[in-house]
């Protein structure tokens, strides 16, 4: 499996990541190179194989629905880039 | 593949499906302990967890499983034994970590039905293709800071469960039909509280049309319509909007629209990501949910009475109309506050249907109350019910009683009897003594009843009333005087 | 010998009878923090603890890696969309730590996000091998190993996804522990790969990691994945004999890019073993040839999900003036995030696509319950399972940058037990060229107990675990 730079192109969007177009080749040069290790997958027999999600195959423990008490927005927007009265702001979105 | 020629004046059929989104009414949110109270301060419930810190683990709210598996049983729908929640990929501000937790191949409820009864009495099985768990988004407000978006994350989180219907439903009117049945569904299993305004309620449209008897035409998406009225309203543009299209030539184009109410037309959304890729996979922070026999024998048997049931026990058991059983089974404050009045007095269903259609449904609707907020307590409409039966009380001084009542003006029943002066005299020689009186006082229409003018009697019957204050047995008054005067 | 330099039961036993003083470990732990500054493997040095806080652990000081929240601390991740960032709350292994005592001196270099082995994919700077400083210390807890190492630390926490613990520990001639998966809460450490990762520990003696291991092992109500096994007393555990233990080794742990003096040193220590009454069963691990695809694919894949809210909007770093939503995302995730970070977003963001899904994720989900069935089976014929934890000792700085593959190539014995969510320990065996070699063992889930019993009893015979770097001589004075 190889990839081009229209696909590189469009995983770069999906990831919101973005390449100059020199880099892009590099990138797909790179991204190449892993896949043909990755490739190796294709080998195996995994006819009836179950996927195996999570090791030891536990079940979730479950939480008591218990509210906690209100927070004060500030103390955690002290961190954020942008906020104004108690809102995080971006940039508008038209919808 | 149909083999017979398809005639251009063959109608059109339209065909939806719908998928609501229903908040669950826990405490708690589905993966995290914040609150999930409507109306607080912005980003007031919105912790580490629902703000997607680094380092932060999702754990879900049992009760809100266990609010998925009432609504699973209640549709008699397939339960999914073993059900794993789903990472859904994308990228908006209202969604913090860049993902919703879902589910996907393996919903914690599967296909069942629902039963909805028609204006007409007719029943209609629409199959419900699934109902899975997953937790909301924040809110996003475009206008109210100039060239920014504003993000509020108390709602993200939240817990949901998406109920999709196969598109089985043929007409606005069977749509509306369905989301009034689901809407009743939920708040009488008391998992959502059906609040459309607050968004408790939220409903999406996918509207096809076709020819019968040729594939199904490409659907459009109408999102987040948040009354009944309105869903009727824009599936029905949605239908003309495309029958025209494809009238004129045109394709009906596979995208999601909005409903605008001023306007009355569903308009294409402009730049939501219509064709993301959600690379969806199971989530590895959250093991499977597992479900055991016995976990549903206890949600079962914690069920309450459903509205179906209900309404056919109302209809066969009690006697009651059509129409009573029907209202009464489609409202959960009302149907509770039956089932209290009932409790104290079971012989009394017919009368405490009708005062509840008729003086109470009154009084609640002047003040634009609802039965979870009724002034009257269903004890004291018994007790109001029970003085009728027993003759103390002529229908007319119930209403009077009831009045005072529900204005506040007296706490019990025999309180506004007493301080009302209503008890009805049903005494024989009390009302004889009240009727010589007006024999003494009327005998020109007395002689004339006498004579055969029968409607003279209804005068007399009148005077005693107003002599004994209205409260004199007025049937008896009538009877008595009848024998007195021959 | 410095009090800095005993074992944590002996320093616990000085702190306890007043020989030794929390307020002076805790200084001198500073000051060969500073004197070792030429290691770059200290990001942030914690403010003054409250060394009054009583606990098993009461006065001992620690550094802790940089994935880790520690509240009120700098928490960077080794990357620059996290430089300015403190944290708002405590990891459940940082808040296990603080009940016990013990005092955060600082946090550990790291590669970016755990993603490397080598930690030279830090923001900050690579961090450097004690033992030769144009070698890398290993990654990605490469600063935890260091500072144990040098022995600024009696212990360090370091997390595990792929050998980040492990290869390390090798690499520096230390102790460390990868336990099983859900043995230690993974609330609070900054998730590289939600089924991959798992909080663990470095020092320089299997005994002082049971120590470290007692205090943060055990469920946790805020991780969903954490086991509700209860917690054995890995201390009493230590003292048993090896006699009677059987050993396996599968043939893929000395496969063809092993250095055969790595292997060799290896057996030697295995023979080691056998000589206190140990056997040596060979065995055959077919499947382990596609642990590197299948652990690449998963890990990558739950990374570039893990990720995603890391957008320039709640915290972290934010682009200049972002002219739309999607500039402020692509900008800010393009300026904060490093090169091999972005590789694997890229690479999982692919492996999850549409289209590519079933051909990569779903297949690597199939191949690592091969995996992880092939281990069991062989862990049911044997009571651990032995190899080189590294196929070389340290490599130079640079020397892999510029081929990623070889670098994953090298994780070869270590990821499979990731995939299955075994505990493994690395051991320090021998030394080749001047540089430490490890020796890794694996048991089955929930055996901690054992693997630390083992190596404790190895440790008690052979003294590479007490031999110091050159320039830790220096500031410690003990000679290697």
């Amino acid at each position: 499996m190889s990839v081009d730079l229209d696909t590189v192109r469009r995983v770069a969007e999906l990831a919101r990541l973005q390449f100059q177009e020199s880099e892009l080749a590099s990138l797909a040069a790179e991204m190449n190179q892993i896949l043909s290790l990755v490739d190796q997958l294709a080998s195996a027999d995994v006819t009836c194989v179950l996927p195996l999600t999570h090791p030891g195959d536990p079940q979730a423990s479950l939480r008591l629905d218990v509210a906690e008490p209100a927070q004060d927005p500030q103390t955690l927007q002290q961190l954020a880039p942008q906020t104004s009265q108690g809102y995080y702001l971006v940039p508008r979105v038209l919808e | 593949m149909s083999l017979s020629p398809v005639s251009a004046n063959a109608p059109w059929q339209p065909v939806i499906g719908l998928e609501v989104h229903v908040q669950l009414s826990t405490a708690s949110k589905l993966f995290s302990r914040s609150a999930t109270a409507y109306g607080a301060e912005a980003n007031s419930q919105a912790n580490v967890v629902d703000l997607a810190f680094p380092g932060v683990l999702p754990v879900p709210n049992r009760r809100a499983i266990e609010m998925a598996l009432a609504f699973g049983l209640a549709i008699n729908a397939q339960i999914a034994r073993v059900s794993q929640f789903a990472r859904k990929n994308y990228f908006y501000p209202d969604l913090p970590k860049g993902y919703q937790i879902s589910q996907f191949e393996q919903p914690i409820v599967g296909a069942g039905s629902l039963r909805v009864r028609m204006e007409d009495a007719t029943e209609l099985s629409v199959p419900i293709v699934r109902a899975h768990l997953e937790e909301d988004a924040g809110k996003s407000l475009h206008d109210a800071f100039h060239g920014s978006t504003a993000l509020d994350l108390n709602r993200a989180g939240v817990p949901l469960i998406e109920v999709v219907t196969a598109p089985a439903l043929r007409s606005s009117t069977e749509a509306v039909a369905y989301l009034r049945t689901l809407h009743t569904l939920v708040r009488f299993l008391g998992i959502c509280d059906g609040n459309m305004q607050e968004g408790s309620f939220r409903c999406d449209a996918n509207v096809s049309v076709h020819k019968p008897g040729t594939p199904l035409g490409t659907r459009a998406e109408i999102k987040n319509v948040n009354s009944f009225r309105f869903v009727e309203k824009a599936i029905d543009y949605e239908i003309e909007r495309q029958i025209r299209l494809l009238e004129g030539g045109g394709t009906v184009i596979q995208e999601t629209r909005l409903y605008d109410a001023a306007r009355d037309e569903t308009r294409s959304m402009r730049s939501k990501e219509n064709s993301d890729d959600y690379r969806y996979f199971p989530d590895p922070d959250l093991p499977p949910i597992v479900v055991t026999d016995a976990d549903l024998e206890r949600i079962r048997a914690s069920l309450p009475e459903l509205p179906e049931p209900r309404r056919q026990r109302y209809e066969s058991q009690l006697g009651l109309s059509q129409q009573d059983a029907a209202m009464l089974a489609g409202d959960k404050a009302a149907s509770d506050y039956f089932e209290s009045a009932l409790k104290l007095a079971p012989e009394q269903a017919k009368p405490i249907a009708n005062w509840m259609q008729g003086e109470l449904k009154a009084a609640l609707n002047a003040q634009e109350l609802d039965w979870s907020t009724c002034r009257l307590p269903a004890a004291s409409l018994v007790a109001l019910l029970a003085r009728i039966a027993d003759g103390s009380l002529s229908n007319k001084q119930a209403r009077t009683a009831f009045e005072a009542l529900w204005a506040g003006d007296y706490a019990h029943v025999e309180a506004a009897i007493a301080g009302l002066g209503l008890q009805q005299i049903n005494d024989t020689s009390a009302l004889s003594a009240i009727i010589d009186a007006v024999i003494a006082q009327f005998p020109e229409q007395v002689r004339g009843y006498q004579a055969g003018n029968d409607k003279l009697l209804m005068f007399l019957v009148g005077q005693a009333m107003k002599a004994s204050k209205g409260q004199g047995n007025p049937q008896q008054l009538n009877q008595l005087l009848q024998q007195r005067l021959g | 010998m410095s009090a800095l330099d005993l074992p944590l039961r002996d320093l616990r036993a000085a702190l306890a009878s007043g020989q030794t003083h929390a307020e002076s470990l805790y200084l001198e732990a500073r000051e060969r923090a500073a004197a070792s500054a030429e290691l770059n493997a200290l990001l942030h040095t914690c403010a003054a603890p409250d060394l009054s806080r009583s606990g098993v652990l009461a006065g001992i000081p620690f550094v802790h890696k940089d994935n880790f929240l520690h509240a009120g601390e700098a928490t960077t991740c080794g990357s620059n969309m996290l430089r300015n960032f403190v944290a708002p709350f405590d990891a459940t292994v940082s808040a296990r730590l603080r009940e016990s005592g013990a005092l955060c001196l600082g946090k550990a270099n790291m590669d970016e996000f755990a993603m490397g082995s080598s930690n030279e994919h830090s923001a900050f700077g690579p961090a450097r091998n004690p033992w030769d400083l144009t070698r890398v210390p290993g990654g990605s807890s490469g600063g935890s190993a260091a500072l144990v190492a040098a022995g600024v630390v009696p212990f360090a926490t370091g997390s595990d996804t792929g050998g980040s613990i492990r290869q390390p520990a090798a690499f520096c001639g230390v102790s460390g522990l990868k336990p099983s998966y859900g043995r230690v809460s993974r609330f609070g450490l900054v998730a590289y790969a939600s089924s991959l990762d798992c909080p663990g520990v470095l020092a320089r003696r299997a005994a002082d990691i049971a120590e470290v291991l007692q205090v943060v092992a055990g469920h946790d109500p805020a991780d969903a994945t954490s086991a509700e096994q209860p917690v054995p007393d890995y201390c009493a555990a230590l003292s048993s004999s090896v006699h009677g233990l059987r050993i396996g080794i599968p043939d893929a742990f000395f496969g063809a890019g092993i250095d055969p003096q790595v292997a060799e040193l290896t057996m030697a220590a295995l023979r080691q073993l056998e000589a206190m009454g140990a056997k040596l069963v060979p065995l055959a691990f077919p499947e382990a040839v596609l642990a590197i695809p299948s652990y690449y694919v998963i890990a990558t894949a739950e990374a570039s999900s893990n990720l995603s809210r890391f957008d320039g909007v709640r915290y972290g770093h934010r682009c200049a003036d972002p002219k739309s939503l999607n500039d402020l995302y692509r900008r800010s995730r393009t300026e904060g995030f490093g090169a091999e970070v972005k590789r694997r977003i890229m690479l999982g963001t692919f492996a999850l696509s549409a289209g590519y899904f079933d051909a990569y994720y779903l297949r690597a989900l199939k191949v690592r319950r091969q995996i992880s069935d092939a281990m069991q089976r062989m862990l049911s014929s044997v009571d651990v399972l032995a190899g080189p934890t590294a196929p070389t000792i340290a490599f130079k700085l640079g020397e892999k940058l510029s081929d990623p593959v070889a670098m994953y190539a090298a994780d070869i014995n270590t990821v499979a037990v990731n995939l299955a969510g075994l505990p493994a320990l690395s051991l320090p065996c021998g030394l080749l060229d001047a540089m430490p070699v490890g020796l890794q063992l694996i048991g089955q889930r929930f055996a901690e107990a054992r693997l630390l019993q083992v190596a404790h009893q190895y440790q008690q015979l052979t003294d590479w675990h007490a031999r110091r770097p050159p320039t830790a001589a220096a500031s410690t004075g003990v000679r290697p």
